[in-house]
């Protein structure tokens, strides 16, 4: 074969590959997704369902026409006319008469059509897959922390209003009153919500005034220092606190004092 | 041949279309998306039994069945991700919603119990006021709507288009005891039989009673 008549087999390859990537971080840089994430559409659906929802109580069960049409195209294109194309455009060539080396270059729009789709998906749902991986657990990681962290909170509350419920009740009968008084020192086992949360743990800080107090709730979650040492000798798990003022105006206040969140 | 190919082609926009279209068209796009998805999955893989191995290329076999495999994988895996993501956001928001409703109510309810606790108690008297329902007149009397509806912090007003804010209702101020009730107009209560101190029916429902022994707070519904 002379050096005029060498063929490229690989060109038409690189022509569609390079075409797709093209394609795709092009549509990506102008910040058109359109159509190919069909799983965040159907994710995104259910987000605005679920605000509208949290906003009003209202089961939300609009249409979202536009979004389906979206992901509908996704599956279209990227599962059938791509993988179709690519597959009858290969037989087709292979079928079709060679009179020329170079004729076998010639694969024809169909091939290039279907070969760029298939680019464009894979280009997607491959770094797409890898990246929402790595985020699925950091995502739900933090949920799950939020939802100790308003359990311990919710807890706190509890245990703080029944402090100072304590407090009064001991005044009762124009007895001494206090966090500190004849009877002794209070303590949480004396409330009755102690054991409603057996998942955290909540202590209470040395009493230094007969009506001051701080309970800290230490949750099963970690907090923001890994090395903070916890009011229950544990280390580096998330803790609130709260203060306790059952002569102040605010009764019940959340402090950031010797806590570990994030 | 070429006609074969293309009858699969179209016949597999129309096995998509179909599976896309079925499920009511209203809400959540999932059952759309997902009955569309294993439609094209069957499809690609009738496609790929039936047209695959009618390529005499080995090394096209192999790229066209990898890029395949590949695309499918991906995708299913991307797609699982979505869906578990979407669940548990779903049930997320209202969970939160539920969260700050029972906050709502238990703050709202206890503190002003508390503060006439503490008036009653701890001997800061108001005038000759001693019982617990002159006590809590004087603090909340300004707080108390014609409904009996209480005023807290963050809501200075009750409006008709309040459906789903959570109300609280002063519905006992007797000189040995008080009762606030706290009514949701979002979450759901246990029963949904339950009929709210509203009217309304079926929603969370909390309520603190206040008497010379203390506060007892416990949920109605």
């Amino acid at each position: 074969m002379s050096e005029q008549t060498k063929i490229y087999f690989w060109l038409p390859w690189a022509i569609a590959i390079s075409f797709g990537l093209i394609l795709f971080w092009g549509l990506e840089y102008v910040g058109l997704k359109w159509p190919i994430g069909i799983w965040e559409i159907a994710q995104g659906v259910d987000t605005i369902r679920a605000i509208n929802e949290f906003g009003n109580g209202i089961l939300d069960m609009g249409a979202y026409r536009e979004q389906r049409l979206i992901a509908f195209s996704g599956l279209i294109l990227f599962f059938v006319l791509g993988p179709g194309l690519w597959i009858i455009s290969e037989i087709r060539n292979e079928k079709r008469e060679v009179r020329k080396p170079e004729d076998r270059l010639k694969k024809g729009p169909f091939w290039y059509v279907g070969v760029i789709l298939v680019v464009i998906g894979l280009n997607y749902a491959i770094p797409a897959t890898v990246m929402k991986a790595y985020y699925f657990n950091n995502t739900w990681e933090s949920a799950e922390e939020s939802r100790n962290i308003d359990k311990i909170r919710d807890q706190l509350f509890t245990l703080a209003s029944g402090a100072a419920e304590h407090y009064y009740l001991s005044f009762k009968n124009g007895e001494e009153g206090g966090f500190i008084n004849d009877q002794g020192k209070f303590s949480l086992q004396q409330l009755e919500s102690y054991d409603s949360d057996t998942q955290n743990e909540y202590v209470l800080a040395p009493i230094q005034s007969d009506s001051v107090l701080i309970i800290y709730g230490v949750g099963y979650t970690p907090g923001a220092k890994p090395d903070f040492e916890n009011a229950n000798g544990d280390s580096g798990k998330v803790q609130l606190a709260v203060e306790v003022r059952p002569e102040n105006e605010k009764l019940i206040e959340f402090t950031h004092k010797n806590t570990n969140t994030r | 041949m070429n006609k074969t190919m293309y009858l699969w082609i179209i016949g597999g926009i129309l096995v998509v279309t179909l599976a896309f279209f079925i499920p009511a068209q209203e809400g959540s796009i999932w059952p759309s998306v997902i009955s569309g998805a294993i439609a094209s999955l069957i499809y690609l893989a009738a496609l790929s039994w039936y047209g695959i191995r009618k390529i005499e290329s080995r090394p096209k076999r192999k790229v066209i069945t990898v890029a395949l495999v590949l695309l499918v994988v991906f995708s299913i895996t991307s797609a699982g991700i979505s869906y578990e993501s979407s669940k548990r956001q779903t049930a997320l928001l209202p969970e939160i919603r539920n969260t700050i409703e029972t906050g709502i109510a238990k703050n709202h309810i206890k503190k002003p119990l508390l503060k006439t606790m503490r008036t009653y108690y701890a001997g800061n008297k108001v005038g000759e006021s001693t019982s617990l329902s002159d006590i809590f007149r004087t603090k909340f009397d300004s707080l108390i709507t014609e409904d009996s509806l209480l005023l807290y912090a963050g809501k200075d007003t009750y409006s008709d288009d309040d459906e789903t804010t959570m109300k609280i209702f002063v519905t006992k101020v007797k000189p040995d005891s008080i009762v606030l009730v706290a009514e949701s107009g979002y979450e759901d209560g246990k029963s949904p039989e339950f009929l709210n101190f509203s009217g309304a029916t079926g929603y969370f429902q909390t309520q603190g009673i206040l008497t010379e022994e203390g506060i007892r707070y416990e949920r109605t519904n």
